[in-house]
């Protein structure tokens, strides 16, 4: 069962993701591989749904290192535990950069028939890395949110009724 | 050790501790020098702290059940993706009980060596859990475009 170039494909796609060429990705993917990214609600479809991922974070992390720290492979499966570091100075998704650095990890698993990826899984802790660039609430914030809240609820209500009393002001996004 | 060894001793550690919460079993079961890694707790040590980790989330989530998706052995590494499902009916890490039913879908790499579960790193969708325990405004972080990432 060629293991070991399933996991040869999979260091591919890591390399690509860590600034190499994303052209590997017509060749280690089969055209119908349905990629299930962290953030994207839908699967990404094919070479090219993979290559719009690595755009997005190239885009929003153009100096990201990647690097495999942990491997499991059997049958048509292969499990990577990944480290990624970079910083963010390109916007992403709709963002703009923050120019901050994080590091995080983040596991894929990989889904190969005849010698082809066909399903990728992506899991990370978007959260922690989210906050690392500082677009997150920390632990301590999201307490204090969480007590302000009914607060915040109220005020929003005395708005929306001043809103109602003064019909000529303009809506507010 | 024959293939599936590891494995079983994996699916044991979801299902006795995870599933039925049968804490006693992770002093079999875990190295007394195991390493635990998980996303807002890298401190679960040894098995008293396996023992505390799982007692925090069972606490938070008294029907907790974990899903094994998909199980894979090699050597002394076991990967696993597994889905959790559970109420929150208690307070969990200090955010307050919502009486949410959740679902989180997540990953792990556990270490065998002689039988022994010797280090697990498991990550998980946290962001996702936060918004369905109400704590974060539900929505991924998304911008214009609607591929990658």
């Amino acid at each position: 069962v060629g293991l070991e170039e399933n996991k040869e494909a999979v260091r591919a796609f890591a390399d690509a993701m860590s600034g190499g060429d994303p052209g590997v990705l017509d060749r280690i993917l089969a055209p119908e591989a349905r990629f299930q990214s962290a953030f994207a609600p839908d699967p990404l479809i094919g070479p090219a749904g993979a290559k719009g991922f690595l755009t997005t974070i190239r885009t929003g992390y153009p100096d990201l290192k990647v690097s495999i720290a942990d491997m499991v492979a059997e049958g048509d499966l292969v499990a990577i535990r990944i480290e990624n570091s970079g910083t963010n100075t390109g916007s992403m998704r709709g963002y703009e950069p923050t120019n901050k650095h994080a590091e995080f990890e983040e596991m894929f698993l990989f889904r190969f028939a005849d010698g082809k990826i066909v399903e990728i899984r992506q899991i990370f802790n978007v959260l922690a890395m989210l906050r690392q660039i500082g677009m997150a609430p920390t632990e301590e914030e999201m307490k204090r949110l969480k007590k302000i809240l009914p607060v915040l609820k109220g005020v929003g209500k005395v708005i929306s009724v001043a809103g109602k009393l003064r019909p000529g002001r303009p809506k507010t996004a | 050790v024959a293939t599936g060894d590891n494995m079983r001793v994996v699916q044991r550690f979801y299902d006795e501790l995870w599933n039925k919460g049968n804490l006693d079993i992770a002093d079999e079961l875990f190295s007394p020098d195991f390493k635990g890694h998980a996303p807002g707790d890298t401190g679960a040590n040894g098995p008293e702290g396996v023992k505390q980790f799982v007692a925090t989330w069972r606490a938070a989530f008294p029907d907790l059940t974990i899903t094994i998706d998909d199980q894979y052995e090699e050597g002394e590494a076991v990967g696993t993706r597994f889905t959790c499902r559970g109420t929150q009916t208690g307070s969990l890490y200090g955010i307050p009980p919502s009486g949410n039913a959740i679902t989180m879908y997540g990953m792990a790499i556990t270490h065998i060596v002689d039988g022994k579960v010797t280090s697990d790193w498991g990550e998980f969708d946290v962001l996702g859990l936060l918004m369905q325990m109400g704590i974060i405004p539900s929505g991924p972080p998304q911008g214009q475009s609607g591929n990658g990432g």
